[in-house]
């Protein structure tokens, strides 16, 4: 595991670290959008021998520790972990032109991921990596649980492109054709092991006052309680007077307090991205359900923290008593900027402490995957926990 | 979170995502797949199985495992039951019936979940939201259709202060403001605002032209100039249309108001990129300083909008500062607009007839209807004072209809007194402003079957200008009426710029030339030349050629001798009312009317 700056010769860097002369079962890359992915994907393959599929995408920043103590956080350029060892298994999918049929890409991806793999007698997981700007990802949940079922969790994350929000890319190598950097794509690989595999989710926001009724259009939300929803929002929150008028600012206070949609198992939260001063509506990344009923919802820096943890031994938990061996963590940009530079490390140290000094790697994304119960499984502004016995 | 919470929630996210997403249902199926899996979704639960007659029609959450299809019937009974699903384990199911088909062969919605049983609030929760997927399946439609309309009634509330497609403040935005001057004055010291009521000369031509999207377009670059020029204290608005105002002050002076006139004038003269082209769009500027005492905003903004008006008429691109006197003409133009439209409706028009003659034989082939006003307290006005008001005001299509009637009428009448009117034609003429092509057929065939008249003895006369810029429904119309016999002709031919040759092509039965062609053509080689080929190939064509405005008889000696047919004019008779017709029937007897210079005649006191 290794992040360095630059593109093939980083790939290549970073790839020696993490691959360490065995043989992976998978080599996973998450890289910051201004490196050419295929550049770093070239890089990665001349470590790594053909026939081990190579995923990974295009981020908002990435995180990692090392068992040598080594802590990146933040937009350090490239990560890249191996998975392997006996046990072990791996079968890869990839579907693009997601956003003409994003439920039919996840189908497809998934489809070909989990077509012919071995049932393990450990844990099993489908890991996407998607689009995040290519419309509502729960489409991409549901066409993965098409194929999935009940029986196979869910997890991964959105590619990002460090908030520049124009174009995100996912890296697709199936180990024998070549490996491409795509974009509008959903990339799915089934992980089966002899061990158990666990998957931990949380988000640590809570709730403030009465729900209000959202009327929305895509990633717009145009109204609360029949009002323009942004004069409902500063009302209802009270931020500081800059926030007001401020879009900046705006943003900033706006990354504490995202929207809830109340589930049986929970809330399901959405971040707010912004505010649109002149239209009076709030602008988020996610798809918000129109006709909906939501809560605005409040955290701070040690909320999200605390979630961090509950997190991670949600996923050791799964484990059952198993040594943890690796995590990968699919970590919301928008909790990167409530945590700030400093609060980025010390998550990720907290995250390592909790594992027990494992290897942690993961990206800031532009929305999470997780699904263990139930159907639903797209989340915002949440940390879900990949964790491998 | 309380459970009632919950399952509010549940419901309304439900309702909201169904009619959301009714878009992408192009199948039943495809709807209740959809459907259930939302369902699933609210429920936590992991399996989802719809039952449609009895049948399994959607089955989610088994990933490549198998359908347990023998237990699924084991549990398809409606209520709870625990059940053992592979690939899942073991699992709470819940059963409900739902949509309106037998008991026998019934539709069923049927849930499981693991971990934890369905309590008594979620079984009614998904009773109802089971409920909901088949009333909106039966409905889609309504739903659909419910859904546009609220959206659009919030939006047009958000909306209620700007305008959507230049992001500046609209008319009640304006007036709001315009009234809040006026409202802060105190005590009778008042600071003086200015409103500035501009429009865009070219906006329809580029609107026509290009396109819509074009003129809206042009309508963001002129609100973005608009509001780069202005001092940052002045209210820039778009009033509707390409209509727009701009409030300056408190304070300003009226010299102020015209120095910002004129900077809006000098800004908009540059050209404009629209859709990839450069436009202009000179403007119309009217100024109205107020508020005077008992002046609302309202009336400030009309008077602006009145010096506008004004400004316009008297050339483009101007401005032109408010006086009352510009009021005053308006209200007088409105009083004789609601007096006509007064008259037209109440029998204050008549009809005077101008005999159409044969210059060789002085002997009368037809009569033309010119409609004549006697405004109720004013007295006789001529056409030229009232048509182009008539146009204006939209009531032409009225007046044509009516002096078409009221000539049938009369003709019909004529017809059954006398002899004489036999075999004399009726001219009628319809506007080319306005003309509703596509009605006049039915308008034709309706006065002239009520009143009797054959189709042969009505000559619509039709300005050159209205047919040669014809579209098809014009020339369809025309067609139409030809076919069934009314003749036609085209009036004051020599005022548009059509050529001879076209105009003759369309087709037509008689061509009238225009007075200009025919005063002091005896005097006159070049206009005589002129004559002589619209004459001639009339004749080559078929086209009967009618001299209108013969006063003298040397003129009428003219035309004759360059092969012209007929004439009308002073020289013969002014337009007559129907006594003095009738008197003409009369005295002729069972022979065709005959007439000869209109000394022979007694002066005729109609205009």
């Amino acid at each position: 595991m290794a992040a360095t700056p630059a593109a093939a010769e980083a790939g290549f860097e970073a790839a020696c670290h993490a691959v360490r002369g065995r043989r992976p079962a998978l080599v996973v890359a998450f890289a910051n959008g201004a490196h050419d992915l295929e550049e770093v994907a070239r890089g990665i393959r001349l470590a790594v021998p053909s026939g081990v599929p190579l995923v990974g995408c295009s981020t908002a920043g990435e995180l990692a520790a090392g068992g040598d103590g080594r802590r990146v956080a933040g937009s350090c350029g490239l990560v890249v972990v191996a998975l392997g060892g006996d046990g072990f298994a791996v079968r890869t999918g990839v579907a693009t032109g997601a956003s003409a049929d994003l439920r039919g890409a996840g189908e497809r991806a998934a489809r070909a991921a989990v077509s012919g793999a071995a049932g393990h007698t450990g844990g099993q997981v489908v890991l996407l990596l998607s689009d995040g700007l290519a419309g509502d990802q729960q489409e991409v949940v549901r066409g993965a649980y098409s194929v999935t079922g009940a029986g196979l969790p869910l997890v991964g994350g959105c590619a990002g492109d460090d908030l520049r929000m124009e174009r995100t890319t996912q890296l697709y190598g199936d180990g024998h054709g070549p490996d491409r950097a795509l974009t509008d794509a959903v990339v799915a690989v089934h992980l089966s092991s002899d061990a158990p595999i666990g998957v931990g989710v949380h988000h640590g926001w809570t709730p403030v006052g009465s729900p209000v009724a959202v009327s929305s259009e895509g990633t717009r939300v145009r109204y609360l309680d029949g009002l323009p929803a942004l004069d409902v929002y500063l009302e209802r929150l009270q931020p500081p007077r800059a926030a007001r008028d401020d879009p900046a600012a705006f943003t900033q206070f706006a990354s504490t307090h995202p929207l809830g949609f109340t589930r049986r198992s929970g809330t399901s939260v959405r971040f707010v991205a912004g505010g649109d001063f002149r239209r009076r509506e709030l602008l988020c990344v996610a798809h918000v359900p129109d006709d909906s009923l939501a809560h605005l919802m409040t955290g701070d820096r040690q909320s999200v923290l605390d979630a961090t943890e509950a997190a991670a031994r949600g996923a050791l938990h799964q484990l059952g008593g198993a040594p943890v061996s690796g995590v990968i963590a699919f970590d919301c940009v928008a909790r990167r900027g409530v945590l700030g530079d400093g609060g980025v490390l010390a998550e990720v140290e907290r995250l390592a402490a909790t594992v027990a000094g494992a290897p942690v790697a993961g990206f800031y994304t532009y929305g999470e995957f997780a699904r263990t119960t139930g159907v639903t499984g797209f989340h915002n502004q949440t940390l879900v926990v990949l964790a491998l016995a | 979170m309380a459970a009632t919470d919950w399952i509010a929630h549940q419901l309304v996210g439900f309702l909201g995502e169904l009619t959301a997403d009714t878009a992408g249902w192009p199948s039943r199926r495809l709807a209740l797949q959809r459907g259930a899996e939302r369902i699933a979704e609210a429920l936590d639960a992991e399996a989802v199985w719809v039952l449609w007659h009895g049948r399994v029609v959607v089955h989610a959450g088994f990933g490549s495992a198998p359908v347990p299809w023998a237990q699924l019937r084991s549990f398809a009974a409606p209520g709870t039951a625990t059940v053992d699903l592979p690939a899942v384990g073991p699992a709470f199911a819940l059963t409900v019936p739902f949509g309106d088909a037998d008991a026998a062969r019934a539709h069923a919605l049927v849930l499981a979940r693991q971990g934890a049983a369905f309590d008594r609030e979620e079984v009614v929760l998904v009773r109802s939201l089971a409920r909901v997927l088949a009333l909106t399946l039966r409905s889609v439609d309504a739903v659909r259709a419910e859904r546009r309309l609220r959206q659009r009634s919030e939006r047009l509330a958000a909306s209620a202060l700007l305008d959507p497609l230049t992001g500046l403040p609209n008319r009640a935005a304006f007036l709001d403001a315009l009234q809040r001057v006026g409202a802060g004055r105190v005590g009778g010291a008042v600071d003086q605002v200015a409103v500035l009521f501009m429009d865009l000369d070219g906006f329809k031509l580029v609107n026509d032209t290009l396109g819509h999207h074009a003129g809206d377009e042009l309508l963001q670059a002129v609100a973005a100039r608009l509001a780069a020029v202005m001092r940052s204290d002045a209210l820039v608005a778009r009033l509707g249309g390409d209509e727009f105002a701009v409030l300056v002050g408190p304070p300003v002076r009226p010299s102020g108001a015209e120095a910002v006139a004129e900077r809006v004038r000098s800004a908009m003269a540059e050209p404009f990129e629209v859709a990839g082209r450069r436009v202009t769009a000179a403007t119309s500027i009217g100024i109205a300083v107020g508020p005077r005492v008992g002046q609302g905003s309202a009336e400030l903004l009309a008077d602006a909008d009145l010096a506008m008006y004004r400004a316009k008429a008297e050339a483009v691109g101007r401005h032109r500062v408010f006086a009352p006197w510009m009021r005053d003409e308006v209200v007088a133009r409105t009083e004789l607009e609601q007096a006509l439209r007064a008259s037209i409706s109440e029998g204050g028009l008549r009809c005077a007839y101008q005999p159409i003659v044969e210059l060789a034989t002085g002997r009368v082939t037809g009569l033309e209807a010119l409609v004549r006003w006697e405004r109720p307290g004013v007295g006789l006005l001529p056409p030229a004072v009232f048509l182009p008001v008539a146009v204006e005001a939209g009531v032409i299509g009225l007046l044509d209809n009516w002096v078409l009637g009221e000539a049938c009428r009369q003709l019909a009448a004529w017809r059954a007194r006398f002899p004489a009117a036999a075999d004399v034609n009726l001219g009628v003429n319809v506007s080319g402003h306005q003309l509703p092509w596509r009605d006049l057929p039915a308008m034709v065939e309706r006065a002239t079957t009520v009143h009797g008249v054959p189709r042969r003895r009505l000559l619509l006369e039709v300005s050159e200008e209205a047919v040669t810029g014809a579209d098809d429904d014009a020339t369809a119309a025309l067609a139409e009426l030809r076919r069934a016999g009314t003749l036609l002709a085209i009036d004051d031919f020599g005022t548009g710029y059509s050529s001879l040759r076209r105009v003759l092509d369309l087709p037509i039965d008689v061509l009238k030339i225009d007075r200009g062609f025919v005063a002091g053509l005896h005097r006159d080689t070049r206009l005589r030349a002129v004559t002589t080929t619209i004459c001639r190939l009339g004749n080559d064509l078929g086209v009967d050629v009618v001299a209108e405005g013969v006063e003298v008889q040397g003129e009428r000696d003219a035309l004759a001798a360059v092969g012209c047919t007929y004439g009308q004019g002073y020289f013969w008779a002014r337009p007559l009312d129907a006594a003095q017709v009738e008197q003409l029937f009369e005295e002729a007897g069972a022979s065709p009317v005959h007439l000869g210079p209109v000394a022979a005649l007694p002066p005729v006191p109609v205009a």
